[in-house]
């Protein structure tokens, strides 16, 4: 699956590095000085890359742990996010990861040591002086677990998430990569959260991922082991037959997964900054969803109002049918 | 449908050779500052070109190339020549996955994007021939001329480098016969026609996407665009192809008269708000 992989003389020794070296004893090894060197330079392909993604080992300097921007919550005013990993197996359309990044090789910082010392600074200093649960987001620049296999991140960070229980966890994912999960005892501080779309969005846009289905019945499957899950319908996607669709998607997730296993609901509209979006739009210029019916406000690339209002109130009346008041986030359009 | 573009760039004439003859190219004798040989193969358009020895002449050409338009961005640029290495075989091929110059102390990491398994070097481009190996991995004196080159016009994700290894600590460049070179470029062909078929489908890929409308030309040619309209008209014409790929702008838009219009009915159709199609 690996056929290259660039290391960091830094962290050559690492024994993440070994391990993972050790996995695939086929790969050409390549040394670097700094990850930016492959990562960061200019005139590089994103859509080329997909096709063969490298692995990239690399230590993480600076500030591991950051803040999430103001709207981002599920419930809690302290949001953090960290990325042990950048740049996703998988090929959504709608990803901003493809705008932000030049390369589509996937970055692994094997230091999470240094990881778990920037959590515990961020915790012990939000607890300084409120009880009120921090949460941290994994899945913000990469999936949490489609890469599993690899990053070991349940064996390296749950431990931290065991210890501390005023530190809340969310993984998001699209994977159904769900055996790590079901090998240890659930953390009642941790939401597995599925990133849900109706099936023939998964088919059509969110190249690579599991099937809509799969999702759901891992969801379920972790749901019964006793993992709190979260739903996340974001971005919501205007085609054909949205209604009816997302309709359906409710439907079978409120059948399959109960409703006391959900932590939270969020929806979302599709958006993104204007020259991310001129990134994507020269990298696929023939794509159905990049050539929908979006519009730039001067900052932003979005659906017309109208419709993000249309989605947004029609799909709300959906969750709310189904999820109590509390457990629903909406991003508000 | 477009044909993909494969444009070979060696030092000698002694390691184009091979690919001339087993492409067979002819030689394109209106250009006379370098060497340049032209054909087809299986549907891939081939173009042979010789710079001489050493990066700067390298790079040079291939600036060249671009500014006579032998080559485009789309096209597969590859490097093939012969190399030293600390300890590879005589004759053995391989792709660099790092050129590292010695001239400027540049590094260049080419994305390896091809699913091949030749063996893989880093490569050092160093100003005259290599005794001593004390690096490990290959030793050319071109390789940092290609690779700044096409980071700068071409598509990295389809330029490559494959040498063949003509000298090594236990065969001196000094002792290689010259006549050697075509032979082991030659004994490694087959390994390399796969690479080239299949870089060539890359570079079609890549041409198709950058292809414009077949309205594109014919509406500039009915009115005045300003270069800023000719690229909001070439995106237009792109959605128009993903909305409505059975139907001819040019039916539906009516007669506008000035670009403005064009740009603004072409806009008026693609902004109603149509939900995008995927099928189930």
């Amino acid at each position: 699956m690996i056929e290259q992989i660039y290391i960091e003389d830094s962290v050559r020794e690492h024994p993440t590095t070994l391990r993972v070296c050790n996995q695939f004893p086929k790969a050409s090894i390549v040394s670097i000085g700094r990850y930016g060197e492959v990562f960061n330079r200019s005139n590089q392909n994103f859509r080329l890359q997909k096709k063969k993604s490298a692995l990239i080992l690399a230590e993480k300097q600076n500030e591991t742990v950051l803040p999430t921007p103001s709207n981002y919550t599920i419930g809690g005013s302290k949001n953090y996010y960290f990325s042990h990993m950048l740049n996703c197996l998988y090929d959504c359309r709608y990803c901003f990861l493809q705008g932000m990044f030049r390369s589509a090789n996937y970055v692994f910082f094997v230091n999470d040591e240094d990881f778990k010392k920037g959590l515990q600074s961020v915790l012990d200093q939000e607890s300084a002086n409120s009880e009120e649960p921090v949460y941290f987001f994994s899945g913000y620049d990469c999936d949490s677990l489609a890469l599993e296999k690899i990053t070991q991140f349940t064996i390296h960070y749950f431990p931290f998430f065991r210890e501390n229980k005023n530190a809340m966890l969310e993984l998001r994912t699209k994977s159904s990569n769900i055996r790590p999960l079901l090998s240890v005892p659930p953390l009642p501080n941790a939401i597995i959260a599925f990133t849900m779309s109706p099936e023939p969005i998964a088919k059509e846009v969110e190249h690579k991922s599991a099937s809509t289905l799969r999702r759901i019945q891992s969801a379920k499957k972790l749901a019964h082991a006793g993992w709190r899950i979260g739903l996340r319908l974001d971005p919501l996607i205007y085609h054909e037959n949205w209604k009816e669709n997302y309709s359906l998607l409710l439907d079978q997730l409120s059948k399959e997964i109960p409703e006391e296993s959900i932590h939270s609901v969020t929806m979302g509209p599709m958006r993104f900054p204007k020259a991310m979006f001129h990134r994507i739009q020269e990298l696929y210029p023939k794509d159905p969803l990049i050539s929908g019916p979006l519009h730039s406000d001067g900052k932003n690339v979005s659906y017309e109002k109208s419709i993000e209002m249309e989605m947004h109130a029609y799909c709300k009346e959906l969750l709310s049918n189904y999820y109590s008041e509390n457990r629903l986030f909406c991003y508000e359009v | 449908m477009n044909q993909g573009d494969i444009c070979i760039v060696t030092a000698f004439m002694l390691e184009a050779e091979t690919f001339i003859h087993n492409l067979g190219l002819k030689q394109e004798t209106v250009f006379r500052e370098y060497p340049t040989f032209i054909g087809e193969d299986e549907g891939i358009h081939y173009t042979v070109l010789i710079s001489g020895l050493g990066a700067f002449r390298m790079a040079q050409m291939i600036a060249w190339a671009f500014g006579k338009t032998l080559v485009r961005p789309s096209t597969s640029i590859i490097n093939i020549g012969i190399a030293g290495h600390s300890n590879l075989e005589f004759g053995q091929i391989f792709k660099a996955n790092k050129c590292v110059s010695s001239f400027s102390n540049e590094t260049w990491f080419p994305p390896m994007v091809l699913k091949d398994s030749l063996i893989q070097s880093s490569l050092y481009c160093v100003s005259k021939p290599e005794t001593d190996y004390k690096l490990a991995g290959g030793y050319d004196m071109e390789s940092a001329g290609f690779f700044s080159a096409i980071s700068k016009f071409g598509i990295p994700e389809l330029c490559h480098a494959f040498k063949v290894v003509s000298d090594n600590p236990q065969n001196s460049w000094r002792d290689l016969n010259k006549s050697e070179i075509p032979m082991i470029v030659e004994k490694n062909i087959s390994i390399l026609m796969p690479l080239f078929k299949e870089l060539g489908n890359l570079s079609r890929n890549e041409l198709d996407l950058s292809t414009e409308h077949p309205a594109y030309d014919i509406i500039l040619k009915k009115a005045h665009f300003s270069k800023t309209q000719q690229f909001q008209l070439s995106k237009l014409l792109k959605r128009w192809d993903t909305y409505f790929p059975h139907s001819d702008p040019l039916d539906k838009l009516g007669n506008p008269v000035n670009s403005k219009q064009w740009l603004q009915k072409l806009t008026a159709k693609l902004d109603f708000p149509m939900p995008s199609k995927f099928s189930p």
